[in-house]
This record gives structure tokens, sequence and C-alpha cells, in this order.
């Protein structure tokens, strides 16, 4: 795990740098090592415990992170990135999980991932997805803003720490965000 | 639709949202002019926000969570499942339901016709005294309340595990791992008792393992909270009376409704030990009758673990569903080695650790939770135990005590066959001498650490002001000290029990942070004591470690007591002789934490005292940067180890900060800010492992503040700004989420006097005059919680005169001058004190003489109290005489002035600070002739 751990480190000093290609090579390092986390958070939890997006992204920070080589901004940088992570990772498992339901799934899936998102919740996050996207092309930062909130559930003075950006601005951001994803899902089903 | 269209509603959907219903059609229409697309997208926004509702509020994650949840709330917490229920209630796993703290907890829901009254008024009682119990392995109590049923609560940190008996057996860990992992175990429920706190129901389901194999302690001291008496005397035989504990666990003296203390803890230990080495326990209930109860704990004797193996036992499993059995094969194949194997691992040694810990006589135990845990260190490591010293005369004892008369006789004859009679007899009158002397020392001991530590602690705990009855109590226990010390030559345990205890009541004497009697030399006497106990007995016997360990921590308080007294280069040689035994000690058990991080504390110690300018301290700054890096190697290499001991990582930001230290101190700002920053990283990461954690917040706090202190002397006012807001937010949580606590109006008054202060100096009077009201406001409610403490009012008074300044300068001359009409009468009650100081008296004469609005100045009543200062200080101190001075020039003497003004004069060196401004009095008074 160090090896993982001073690689992150070592990209997320570079992004904070500047360096926004290392992005690339960052997420799915950040992807691979949540993704490892969540399963073993749900087999350790088989007995209906339940996961917390705060709690696991808090863990991959601290279990990731060399802390003293950062300053105070990569963490931003990081939760920023694990948004994007938890939701790659949550649509993916929600993609096999519909493809599952549908009998035409081509990956088995394991008992841990199947364990993380219900059937029904599985169409709902994929049909969110897909509005989000629209969404992010109209307005970048709106995206972000549901992405740090909804999936990894960071409350509103903490996506304005992650992001840079006034709790208010965060909120004006959300409010419209939600009414607009809401508008689209709802059109969609008529 | 595309972008620029959205852009364009999102304009006029953030102006529209806020506006009320019926002026929203008519900026509509002007906003989209005829752009009819633009408003219908508009609206069906509008409608769309109405309609939203909780529409992923909820994060994704998160609902599962929801979903399952019985939806109930306690006061703010809302219930997400039922996690377990006992015989006191419910326990259920809860959260936070604001935005702020989306923590999970445990809350256990205490059930009807358990005394709610009384219970509650026991949790105001020892709230305090739990929440201090700030151990990574000791989960913490969080809170506790009252539900709107009228049900009392409590809110305990929620820990996910496994009881430690099935975690185990499931891991199917050896015995050697099982010991390990018993003294993690010991060493959470020494911290405990070092802060005078019993657990009183210890068992495996109080005791979880994480998934990383860490301890964590549940419901430390809640068996006290909810029933003081588990076993009361008055109900023994009744059922009711053990209702509420699990029997198997508890010890024979609180099966009998006797004084439980620290040894009752070893007793359950013990238990929990037997049933970890062997699967067993000590003792089967069958009926679980109070009088089977009883009778069994009371007067039956266990087997040896190493016996008890080969048992087979039927046993109902926890549900109560199924029958196991508990067979030497089953017991064996948990532990993952052979029946034969784990029989000869157990005899011996870990029988009698096992069995002196189970003794039915609480004195007769381990004298110490830590002494058990080193008693299984000294096994793991080869080193003859301590448990097996005396086994032989006490198992004679015992034999004698139970079969009375008949038994005497008995013994004698066969031993007298093996031995001959006559020294048989000689033998066992020495014996039995040698057991009574030391029963009766034993006994001592005992009635010390009770009467000292429990009720001692008490009476500092919940009576202000009784410093004398304190005094009183330390007397007490240092005269039974002595008469001990002086016939226990012999006995090492004992007189390492007694170095301990020393140490302990030097530390209640005076120490450097927490609060203490203040008597300085009589805890330096205290620690010397402790010292010559442990260097004697380390002189006997060099493979006593302990005695080596407390060695260097009584030269480490020595140390501290030395500092307080000023004696800088003797402090030193003492804090370099404790940092050179830890340095050996680590050198020969690497792998100890608890012992590298003591060690990392001397190095600290060295490095503060060297050359660290926020300490006295000797200059000499290279060295102490050098003790700083070993220190925070330690804690590095510590923290590297143990990433998830918050202890370790805390301290490894107390190492940056102080670097920070030294490079603020030589001007350096931005280095300092560099390891400020470090360390204000690591505390930030602390409160979010730890959201419930004050300390961690306030910590942060403090960070955020020092890194702005560094910015406002760079003159970076509005970082500076941000950096104290941090802090300003952080100490504000903390202040309304505990509104009685006093300290946090203290630390939200300071930083708002800060903050005030720099806004005044960026031009931002309205907003800095605010602040500093705010602060003012706060330290009024320091200074009324506690009028006789000096530094409160003290600060009351800084934080009033800095307003009263800032409300000059800009004009504000009412508000001043009822500011400082406060600050004046504060300032006279401090003089009139009947401890007042000269500094007292001449601060009130000094006030008198220059306060603005210049109004309220009252030069006659100022020389009054100039010349009671003058007096008081013995006409040594130059400020006070310059006050007199100036006070005989206001009442027209100005004769007197200038001759007073030049002894003052005389009194300062060639280049004292200050020297100019009693140069220029003299100046003035001289023109004035």
């Amino acid at each position: 795990m160090p090896d993982a751990t001073n690689e992150i480190t070592r990209m997320l000093v570079q992004l904070s740098n500047g360096n926004r290609e290392i992005l690339d090579s960052l997420l799915p390092v950040v992807i691979t090592e949540l993704r490892q986390m969540a399963a073993n958070h749900m087999r350790r939890e088989r007995r209906g415990h339940t996961m917390q997006a705060t709690e696991l992204v808090n863990e991959a920070y601290l279990k990731l992170i060399a802390q003293e080589a950062l300053s105070f901004k990569n963490r931003s940088h990081f939760f920023a990135i694990s948004a994007l992570a938890m939701r790659q990772i949550l649509v993916d498992y929600a993609k096999q999980r519909s493809a599952g339901k549908r009998g035409g799934g081509v990956h088995k899936l394991s008992l841990d991932d199947t364990a993380i998102i219900s059937e029904d919740r599985a169409d709902h996050l994929l049909a969110l997805d897909a509005a989000l996207k629209k969404l992010e092309a109209f307005d970048e930062r709106q995206g972000k803003v549901v992405t740090l909130r909804y999936f990894t559930g960071l409350t509103i003075e903490e996506t304005a720490e992650a992001m840079g950006i006034s709790p208010v601005t965060v909120k004006r951001e959300w409010r419209m965000a939600k009414a607009w994803l809401y508008r689209e899902l709802n059109i969609d089903n008529e | 639709m595309d972008s620029e269209k959205y852009q364009k509603a999102k304009t006029i959907f953030d102006k529209i949202i806020d506006m009320p219903n019926h002026d929203r059609d008519a900026f509509l229409a002007e906003a989209c002019a005829n752009d009819i697309e633009l408003a219908d997208l508009v609206k069906s926004l509008l409608e769309s926000d109405a309609a939203a509702g909780s529409f992923i509020e909820v994060p994704f994650l998160k609902l599962s969570a929801k979903e399952s949840s019985s939806g109930k709330h306690i006061g703010p917490y809302k219930l997400v499942r039922r996690i377990g229920h006992g015989g006191m209630g419910a326990v259920f796993l809860a959260f936070r339901d604001d935005e702020q703290f989306k923590k999970q907890v445990a809350i256990k829901l205490i059930k009807r016709g358990m005394d709610t009254d009384e219970i509650i008024k026991r949790f105001r009682n020892e709230r305090q005294i739990l929440a201090s119990l700030d151990h990574p392995a000791i989960a913490r109590l969080l809170d506790g309340g009252v539900t709107d049923d009228g049900l009392p609560y409590l809110v305990m940190e929620y820990i996910e595990g496994q009881p430690i008996d099935d975690y185990c057996d499931y891991h199917k860990l050896n015995t050697i791992e099982r010991l390990k992992l018993f003294r993690k175990v010991c060493e959470s429920v020494q911290y405990a008792h070092q802060n005078l706190i019993i657990h009183r129901d210890l068992k495996p389901g109080n005791i979880l393992i994480t998934r990383d194999r860490n301890v964590k302690l549940l419901d430390f001291g809640i068996a006290k909270l909810l029933n003081p008496s588990l076993f009361p005397v008055t109900i023994p035989h009744t059922q009711t009376g053990f209702k509420n504990m699990t029997p198997e666990y508890a010890s024979p003296e609180q099966v009998k409704g006797e004084p439980i203390t620290t040894a009752s803890d070893v007793y359950s230990l013990g238990v929990l030990l037997y049933e970890l080495l062997t699967g067993h326990r000590p003792y089967r209930l069958k009926s679980h009758t109070p009088r089977e109860i009883e009778d069994v704990i009371c007067s039956q004797e266990p087997e040896k673990p190493s016996t008890a193996i080969s048992r087979t036992e039927q046993i109902s499993s926890k549900s109560g569903e199924a029958e196991n059995q508990i067979t030497p094969q089953t017991v064996s194949q948990k532990r993952n080695v052979k029946f034969e194997t784990l029989r000869k691992r157990l005899s011996g040694d870990l029988d009698n650790i096992v069995l002196k810990a189970l003794r039915k006589e609480p004195h007769r135990r381990y004298a110490s939770v830590e002494q058990l845990s080193e008693d299984i260190r000294r096994h793991l490591v080869g080193l003859p135990v301590t448990a097996r010293k005396g086994t032989t005369s006490y198992r004679l004892a015992k034999f004698v005590e139970r079969h009375k008369i008949g038994a005497v006789t008995t013994i004698l004859v066969s031993i007298a066959l093996l031995t001959g009679l006559f020294a048989a007899s000689w033998q066992a009158q020495i014996a039995e001498r040698e057991r009574a002397r030391a029963e009766r020392r034993f006994e001592d001991v005992r009635k010390l650490t009770n009467s000292f530590l429990f009720e001692f602690h008490e009476a500092v705990e919940k009576i202000p002001g009784t410093t004398a009855a304190q005094e009183l109590i330390v007397q007490k226990a240092l005269e039974y000290l002595n008469n001990l010390s002086q016939e226990s030559e012999d006995n090492i345990p004992l007189r390492l029990e007694l170095a301990a205890a020393y140490s302990k009541i030097a530390f209640i004497q005076d120490n450097r942070y927490y609060g203490s009697l203040g008597n300085t030399s009589g805890a330096l006497n205290s620690y010397q004591k402790a010292l010559t106990i442990s260097q004697e007995i380390a002189a006997g016997d060099s493979t006593v470690t302990d005695a080596f360990h407390k060695m260097a921590r009584s030269h480490l308080g020595i140390g501290d007591m030395l500092v307080k007294l000023r004696n800088l280069p003797e402090a030193m040689v003492h804090y370099k002789k404790g940092l050179e035994i830890r340095k050996r000690l680590v050198k020969n058990d690497a792998g100890n934490v608890a012992l590298r991080k003591n060690l990392a504390v001397s190095y600290q110690r060295v490095g503060d005292t060297a050359g660290n300018p926020s300490f006295p301290n000797l200059g000499n700054r290279e060295e102490s940067l050098e003790n700083y890096q070993q220190m925070l190697s330690i804690f590095r290499q510590l923290f590297r180890e143990n990433p998830r001991d918050m202890d370790i990582y805390h301290s490894l930001g107390i190492s940056y900060e102080k670097f920070g230290n030294m490079y603020e101190a030589e001007n350096d700002y931005d280095r300092a800010k560099e390891y400020y920053g470090k360390e204000l990283v690591i505390y930030d990461s602390l409160v979010t492992r730890h959201p419930e954690n004050v300390r961690y917040q306030r910590d942060l706090g403090v960070a955020y503040a020092k890194v702005g202190k560094m910015n406002l002397w760079q003159a970076n006012y509005d970082s500076a700004l941000v950096n104290y807001k941090q802090t300003l937010q952080i100490w504000q949580q903390i202040a309304e989420s505990d509104p009685e606590n006093i300290n946090a109006k203290r630390d939200l008054g300071s930083i708002q006097g800060v903050i005030g202060n720099v806004l005044l100096k960026v031009n931002s009077t309205d907003k800095g005059i605010t602040l500093l009201r705010k602060a003012v406001a706060n330290h009024k409610i320091v200074y009324q919680s506690d009028s006789l403490s000096d530094e409160s009012s003290q600060t009351y008074i800084q934080a009033l005169e800095e307003l009263v300044r800032a409300e000059m300068n800009a004009g504000k001359l009412i508000d001043s001058r009822i500011h400082m009409r406060t600050a004046l009468k504060l300032k006279r009650v401090r003089a009139n004190r009947s401890e007042a100081s000269a500094n007292d008296l001449n601060n009130y004469a000094w006030a008198l003489l220059t306060c603005e609005p210049s109004e309220l100045r009252d030069y006659q009543t100022a020389l009054i109290y100039a010349n009671k200062a003058v007096e008081m200080s013995q006409m040594k101190d130059p400020n006070v005489l310059d006050t007199q001075a100036w006070a005989y020039f206001r009442n027209g003497e100005t004769r007197r002035a200038i001759e007073i003004e030049k002894k003052a004069l005389d009194m300062l060196p060639e280049n004292a600070f200050g020297r100019g401004s009693f140069e220029e009095a003299l100046a003035t008074f001289k023109a004035a002739l």
C-alpha cells in the first residue's frame, strides 16, 4: 500500500502545481483503491450494515495520502477526485446490476458488488448519471456541486471548501441543478 | 437547449428564486422579453424547484441507511437501526441529524423501570469524568439526555468490531497472539484507572476488536452511572440485585456488595484471560440464582487453565438456540495448535498469572492492571513472572482457611514426614508471619489507594475551593506511604507501587499543565522519593525494567518542578538522565510503542528547556532543534506504523508546532508558517475523523490562529483574517455545542478580540468594534462564572480596554466612557482584594492617572493607591515609583515627583527597555517647575 500512497500523493502535488494532465492517470488509481475499499467494506459489513460514501472517502484520504507531504489545498483536490471516482464506481456497479437483471450480463457479479446497489436504485442511478452528463455540458460547476454532494455526501460547507467557493454560491448552484435534474428525469418518464 | 440558453436561465433563476410568488411573473416577463422558450424553461425550473422536495438531497450511499431506519428521533439523533439489547435497554445505531455532524453514534436507551431521576443526576456528575477519557482504545461517551417519553439515553462513539472472544476464535489466534491482544486491553483499562475510572463490567461483549486488530473498550464507567452499587448490600439475595450485570465476570466483592476498586477490574480481566486461553469460563453457572452465584464466585476455586482445557462442556450459544460443545479438540483447533502443546503452554506461568488475577481477596490479586500486563510481558519474553512467587504459601494458607482446624494437623504431619517436624513447623511459622505482614502492608496500600485516588479525587473534582482539605488528604497519604516504605525493603512489587504512588502524589501536588495544589517543592520532594526507591530497586536487580521506567518518569517530574522553580541547568540534568534511561529501554524493547512515546516526550522536554523561547530556556537554540528533530522522527515512525492511532498523530502535530515555535522566535515567519501549516493539516484530518472530539477541534482552531499570527506579523492582514475567521468558526461551534463550557467562552472571546483588532488595523472600524464587543461579552461571562480567578478578571479588563481604545478612536465617546468605567471598577476590585499585589495597586493608580476619557481620572485616589503600591513593593520596582511620581505631579507636588522619578531612573540599567519614557517624565516634571 505505501507505493500507491506515495504515487497518489505525488500526483496530487503535481496536480496542485498546475499539471492538469495528471488527472487522467490519477483517477484510475483512486478508482481502483476506492473500489477495493468499498468491497472490503461490504464484506465486513455483510450482516446488513450500510456503507457511507463520506466515510469511505475519508478513509481513503487517510489511507492513501501521505499527510505530511500535502498542503491544505490538496485535500480539496482529493475530494474532488474522489467524487469523480465514487460516481464512476457506482455507475459501473449500476450498469452491471442493470445488465444482470435483464439477463444479458456478461460480467459475473460478485456478492460484494451486488450488495451495494439494489436493482431499482441501479436504474435510477443510471438515469441520473445520464442527466448529470447533460447538465455538465451546460454548466460544469453545477455538475461538480451535484457530484460532490450526491456521490460523496459532502455538506454544503464541505462542498464550498472543496471547490473553493462560498457556501452561498454552492447553495444557489445546487438549487438550480436539483430543479433541472428533477425536471429532466420527470420529463423522461412522461 | 444549449449552454448559452442555460446560462441565461441561470441568471434569471438566481434572481427570481428569492422573490415572493406575486412578483415573479412580472419579473419573468420583463427579463425574457420575447424569448418564450427561455420563459418556459425558467417557469418549468421554478415548478421543479417547488416539487423536488428531498430529491437527491440524501447522498446516494446514505439512502440505504435511511431506508432501513426506523426513522425515529432521540434528541438530535436519528435512529438507523437496533444493534443490540441488554439488561439496561436497547442499543441503536444513529447519527446526528443536522448538517454538521453526520457521524455515526451508538445510543443506549435505558429502559423504563430503572431509576430515571437518579440516573440523570449521576450522569451529570460523571459526564465530565467520563468525557475526559480520551484514549484511542476507549469508546467515548459523547452525550446523554432524556427522550420525550422521559427515558434517559446515553450517546457513545459507534464502534465496528467483533467481541474479543469471537474475534480470537474466528481468526484462530494462537496463545501468543491472544496474550498480546489481551495486553492491549490491559493498557486501555490501565489508562482509565489512572484517570480514576473503574469499568465494573468488563466482559467480551464490551471489548471489541476492530478489523485492524485494535482494541476498543465500550461502556467505561457506564455500569456505575446506571447502578452505583450493582449488588446493593441491603438486597443481596433478591433477584433484582443481579439483573444488570454479567455474573460470570463479576468479582466476589461485587457479588457481595462490597466496595469496588480497580482490583475488581483486575478480576474481570482474569476471567476474560481465562476464557481467551482455555475456551472455558472459570465457573459455569447453572441456575443463575443469586445464592448459586454468590456460592460459586465467592468460594469455589477455579480449575487451573491447563487442566480446564481437558474438560468437555455443553453450553448454549449466545442466542440461546443451539447447544454447543466445547471439547479439547475444538479448543485446540481454535488456537491452531495441538492439544498437548497447548496444555504445556498454559501450565506453569500462565496458570499462575490467571489464578493470581482471579484470587478471591482483592488484595491478593495483582495490585494493578499494569502489573498483570507486565507479568504477561515477562512471560512472553521468558523472564520469571511475579505470580510464581509466594504461590505455595498462598495455597497453603488457602488450604488451612478452607479446612480450618483439622487441616493444620494434617499438613504438619504430612510435611513432617518428608522434612522433619521441627523444620516444617518453623518454616510454616515464618511463612505465616511473612504472609500476615505482607497482608497488612497490602491492606495499607489498598486503603491508601482507595482513600487517596478515589475519595480524594472526588473532593478535587466536585467541591471548588477546597485546597486546604486537599492538602490535608495529600498529607495523610504521604504519612501512609512513609510508614510503608520503612518496612518493605524486600518486596519489589510493593516498592514499585510505592514509587508509582509517590509520582502520582507529586503530580497532584504540582504539574506543568493541569490543575494542582501548586505545591512545587512538595512535588519535587515526592518525585525525589520515587526516584530514590526505584533507583534502589534497579541497583538491587537490574532486570526489573519497571524500576527503570519509574526512574525515568521521576527524572522527568523532577525536571518539570525545577523548571517551575527556575533552576534550569539542574532541570536539564534530570531531563537528560531520564532521556538516557529511556534511550536504553527503547534499545532493548524497540517494539514497545508506549516506551517510544515516552522517549519522544523526553526529547521534547530537553528541546523545550534547551532553547525554545515559548518556555523558560537556556538559550541553546541548536540543541532544541536537534532534540525536536528526534521527537519528530519518533512520532513520524510511530505514525507510519500506527496510522490509526490518533494520539500519535496528534503528537506528530505537536512536533511540528515545536519547529514553528523555534522559527517564529527567529522572526522567520515563512518557515514558522510552513510548520504550523503542517500541524494544521494534521489537526484538520483529526477533526474530520473525530468530529465529536472537542480537543481536536480546539487544537485545529489554535493552529489556524498560529498561521494567522504569522500572516499578521508579515502584514498580510487579509490572509490573517481568513485564518483567524476559521478559528472563530470552529471555536464558536464548540462554544455553541456546550453552552456551559467556560473555557470555550474564553477561547471565543480571545479570538474575537484578535480579529477585532486586525479589523481595526485594516480600517474596518465598525466590524472591528462589533467583534471587540462580542469579546467583552464573552470575557464577562467567564469572569462572572469565576470572579475569584485572577486570570479571568485580567482578560476581562484587557478586553474592555481594547474596546475603549477602539471606541475612543472612532469617536464613540459615550460607549467608551461606559466601558472604561467598568474597567476601572474591576481594577478597583482587584486592588482592594486582601491578596492584591503591588501590581494590582499600581495598575489601578495608573489607570486613574491616565485613562481616557479623561473625565474619569481621579488624581487624589490615584496617589493613595500609588503610595500603597510603593509600600508593598518596598520601593524596589521602578514602574511603581514612576506611577507614584506622576501621582505627586498631578497633585501639584512637582519637586517630590522629580525626586522619585530620579530614584526610579537610578534603578534602570543604561539601555533598559522603556527607559525613554522615564526620562520623558522627568523632563516633563522639570519643565513644569
